[in-house]
């Protein structure tokens, strides 16, 4: 028996590697990570699209989803201010704050292109 | 239906995963028999499929993880088709392998890969990887399994995605492939330095974690 409190990095970080995997957070790679997975895996029922295989004969192949990349860029704009920021998450209310600050300053520029 | 086509399907539903696995690899001489084979192989694991890439893309940081789910399933079913005749029962069970041939197709539609990467080099990787098998693998307990899930849970979304991603991914030497790294780097809008650092905090803090929140130890 061994304690994580005696566990080096290295050793903790496997333990860590092969829990996850059984757990489901990574995909399962060895039959023992997947027989603990198959024991928690729940239920999901399949699409009624995905009932016969045809698809599969068909070669449909899917693309990367582009609304994906597309949030990707958004969470790396968010992420840019929380890196000027020494790495701690905005606060929810500066965000707020933020957003009711730039609203202001649209509103304002529009006033002014109406004057 | 015929009754001689009843028969042999009848038949086919009786063979063995790697029977099926055999037929599907004479696709080119014989379709027809090919593609009931798999229709069997289907059948007989397309709700554990389906199951493995929500459970998966319930833990992608992405708001439309059902679709991912969708289009993972889609072209993981299409890649076993293809690659039936790289399952080895001597090395995994179908499942595992299953697993990982999903995980190249996640790691695919993540990195905005469009062309299919060349079937022998997916083939070597699979055979790696299924080498892999750890000596090093123990007894995982449930209350092991609620801690390390609670410990988890702890982390914030940026640290979960940077731990994850490399847990998934990363080779041998601890680093991740190119386009996953760009994928880190593009999301979060940070140094590849960094991410090593979230990586190694996140560490700590699971670790910590475990170690207030329980009397955890481990079988070796």
């Amino acid at each position: 028996m061994k304690k994580v409190t005696d566990m080096h990095d290295a050793e903790f970080e496997h333990y860590v590697n092969k829990g996850l995997k059984s757990l489901g957070y990574a995909f399962p790679e060895t039959d023992e990570q997947m027989s603990v997975f198959e024991k928690r895996i729940g239920t999901h029922s399949l699409p009624e699209e995905f009932q016969s295989p045809d698809f599969v004969f068909n070669n449909e192949r899917k693309a990367p989803i582009i609304s994906f990349q597309k949030q990707i860029n958004e969470t790396a704009e968010k992420n840019w201010a929380i890196a000027a920021r020494d790495g701690k998450d905005i606060p929810d209310d500066i965000l707020a704050k933020m957003k009711t600050d730039r609203e202001n300053a649209r509103k304002k520029r529009n006033g002014n292109k109406q004057e | 239906m015929d009754i001689e086509l009843h028969k042999k399907v009848e038949v086919l539903t009786n063979y063995s995963d790697e029977e099926l696995f055999l037929l599907m690899s004479y696709r080119d001489e014989n379709e027809m028999e090919a593609q009931k084979a798999y229709t069997i192989f289907y059948h007989r694991y397309k709700d554990f499929l389906w199951k493995l890439c929500c459970f998966i893309c319930s833990n992608c940081k992405t708001p439309e993880n059902e679709e991912l789910a969708k289009d993972l399933f889609q072209n993981t079913t299409i890649a076993i088709y293809t690659y039936g005749h790289t399952f080895d029962p001597k090395k995994s069970k179908v499942t595992t392998w299953m697993s990982l041939i999903a995980k190249r197709e996640l790691y695919q539609l993540l990195c905005g890969i469009k062309e299919y990467r060349i079937d022998e080099q997916l083939e070597v990787l699979l055979e790696n990887e299924v080498d892999e098998k750890s000596e090093n693998d123990f007894e995982f307990q449930s209350h092991e399994q609620k801690a390390l899930q609670t410990a988890i849970e702890s982390l914030t979304e940026r640290e979960q995605e940077v731990l994850l991603t490399y847990i998934m991914y990363e080779d041998g030497k601890k680093q991740l492939p190119p386009e996953m790294r760009q994928h880190l780097l593009d999301k979060y809008g940070t140094t590849q330095q960094n991410i090593q650092q979230i990586k190694s905090r996140s560490l700590k803090k699971l670790k910590d974690h475990i170690v207030n929140h329980s009397k955890l130890s481990i079988i070796k």
